[in-house]
């Protein structure tokens, strides 16, 4: 587990047992699989990548390449994880992806006002989704050249 | 012939007394001049009684009014009297103010008079003097037609000060006017104490602006409700919006699985079933995306531009065409009027019903879509004509409704909420959106825009 949690390449954070189901299998089918954290909540998600309680043995160093951040989750939702990613110096360069089912103007507004690097909307069917997510985990990776 | 002689028998005393004007008798000894008589019309207009008067100095008879600081009525008489001593010849007097000493109930009082005095010397043959008339004119009645004039002139003063004031109190009631015309009831007008018809005015306003007050009041409990319930929708379309979608991800994406990994123990019908499921979770999608455009409109503002409709209609025509790729269907676009509107929604209303001129004129062998513009009193009207299914009019009523067909989807696709949309938009712009049609024959689509606000 803990070796596992080195060289971390994607965490999903979503609360969707099903949604989780299909967008990992839509990553491995894109050899986009490995390494990949699947983390349930928003709380969860921050204590991961903050390296706190549960997670404290953790390196806050160790920053994964790409964050995939549901928005709609009870308690802490993607939007306070993005605040709080975004607000501190350790985690900010972390390319942070929001998914959502949502085309409402207002979470793509308050995503961008927060500092989302991209914003995707879940499809119906998650085909072409893992495209999608390679295609902008390239992108970012190459204009992120943030040191490790 | 003798001389004329007069009747020695005429009495000259009851003459003199009786005479209408007023004359006085003065012995021309100044500076006293003793009074030697009166006649009846100067004792009268001087309120006196001979015995009181006679062989009494004039002046003792008739002094200045001492309260009155200004008279002059006895030094001007006096000057006058000793010049018609001096000179023997008449002297009139410019017209005087005397204060008449009169004997009231409360005893002695001064009486305002003006009188118009003229001494006149009687002269003997040696051209002496032996008397003094004083005869008097009294011009008091003149003069208080003057006063009078001098009262009514203040009662004019005092009018247009009156005047003036109200024109004041109009201007405050304009200006009040104005502010209300701005929703700003923050100054009332006040009622004066004289009771009058601005003051009706006043307290007419004052009540209508209390009433416009409540009825505003009013209105801000219903907007305030109002937006209550159009958050409370706003919050409903947007759980919708996360919600509804994610179980039909779910399905399709699960049924997907199945396809994918276990299809090889699934015959054709087992197959089909499932693909069944997965168009029906896209149906769905499809229903829930419209409904979701449906409701947006409904929120959205109008942003109003000239719209180049022409320009607008060839562009959706043109991907139509793309998307069809055949040639099945004869467009026929005439002369387009532009128009004010919001782009993007007047683009959803066209593209929706060119799309509905398609969809039913598809089981056309030559489809013919003819589109075109009218001017129509102050509106412009726009039309799409096909020559497709057309609808009975004896479902009209339905036709616009939300979620309301009136083909079944084996017929033709659709949700049911294109129409929906395009009434929602028109009217928004404050146009009207009608039709007509004849089953198996074709439909025309109208939708007018007004021209000015």
């Amino acid at each position: 587990m803990e070796n596992a949690m080195d060289n971390i390449e994607i965490i999903l954070v979503e609360d969707s047992i099903e949604d989780a189901t299909l967008i990992m299998r839509s990553l491995k089918k894109n050899n986009l699989g490995n390494n990949v954290i699947h983390l349930k909540n928003g709380s969860e998600a921050l204590d991961f990548i903050f390296a706190r309680d549960e997670y404290s043995t953790r390196n806050i160093e160790d920053k994964p390449k790409l964050i995939l951040l549901d928005l709609k989750m009870p308690k802490v939702d993607g939007l306070q994880v993005l605040r709080e990613i975004k607000a501190d110096s350790r985690t900010k360069t972390i390319p942070v992806i929001i998914m959502t089912s949502s085309r409402e103007d207002r979470d793509l507004i308050e995503s961008y006002t927060l500092g989302v690097n991209s914003y995707v909307v879940k499809p119906v069917s998650f085909e072409n989704f893992a495209q999608a997510v390679a295609e902008l985990r390239m992108y970012w990776l190459m204009v992120n050249q943030s040191p490790k | 012939m003798q001389p004329v002689i007069a009747d020695k028998n005429i009495d000259f005393k009851l003459v003199f007394y009786t005479a209408p004007s007023l004359f006085l008798l003065l012995k021309p000894n100044s500076p006293e001049f003793t009074i030697l008589d009166a006649n009846d019309a100067y004792l009268k207009a001087t309120m006196t009684k001979r015995f009181e008067i006679i062989n009494r100095g004039l002046f003792d008879v008739f002094p200045d009014n001492p309260a009155n600081l200004k008279a002059n009525g006895v030094s001007n008489l006096k000057r006058s009297l000793n010049k018609v001593l001096e000179n023997k010849q008449a002297n009139a007097m410019p017209v005087q103010k005397y204060d008449i000493q009169v004997t009231t109930e409360n005893g002695i009082a001064f009486e305002e008079r003006f009188w118009n005095p003229k001494n006149i010397p009687v002269l003997n043959e040696k051209n002496e003097v032996l008397y003094i008339i004083h005869q008097v004119e009294d011009v008091t009645s003149t003069f208080n037609l003057e006063s009078k004039m001098k009262i009514a002139s203040a009662e004019i003063d005092e009018k247009s000060s009156l005047l003036k004031e109200n024109e004041e109190r109009i201007n405050a009631i304009l200006n009040a006017l104005l502010r209300y015309t701005t929703m700003d009831f923050s100054e009332k007008l006040k009622i004066t104490d004289k009771g009058d018809e601005l003051d009706a005015v006043v307290v007419g306003l004052n009540s209508l602006i209390d009433e416009l007050e409540n009825q505003m009041l009013l209105l801000k409990i219903v907007n305030d409700e109002l937006e209550y319930s159009n958050n409370e929708l706003d919050s409903f379309s947007y759980s919708v919006s996360h919600d509804l979608r994610a179980p039909l991800r779910a399905i399709n994406g699960y049924a997907q699985i199945l396809i994918e990994d276990y299809g090889h123990m699934l015959d054709e019908t087992g197959k089909h079933t499932i693909q069944v499921i997965i168009k029906n979770a896209f149906k769905m999608t499809a229903l829930i995306d419209d409904l979701l455009t449906f409701s947006r409109i409904g929120k959205q503002g109008l942003t109003k531009v000239l719209l180049n409709m022409h320009n607008m209609i060839d562009t959706i025509v043109q991907e139509i065409k793309n998307q069809k790729q055949d040639n099945t269907i004869d467009f026929i676009i005439k002369p387009i009027e532009d128009v004010e509107g919001d782009n993007s929604m007047i683009k959803q209303v066209i593209t929706n019903l060119i799309s509905n001129a398609v969809k039913y004129s598809g089981k056309k062998e030559k489809a013919i879509i003819e589109i075109g513009s009218f001017k129509k009193d102050e509106t412009l009207v726009y039309y799409i004509k096909d020559n497709g299914a057309g609808f009975d009019m004896g479902y009209y009523a339905k036709l616009f409704g939300v979620f309301q067909r009136l083909h079944s989807t084996h017929e033709f696709e659709g949700t049911g909420v294109g129409l929906a949309l395009v009434q929602r938009i028109i009217k928004k712009h404050q146009g009207e959106v009608w039709a007509e049609a004849e089953l198996d024959k074709g439909a025309t689509f109208y939708f007018s825009l007004p021209t000015r606000n």
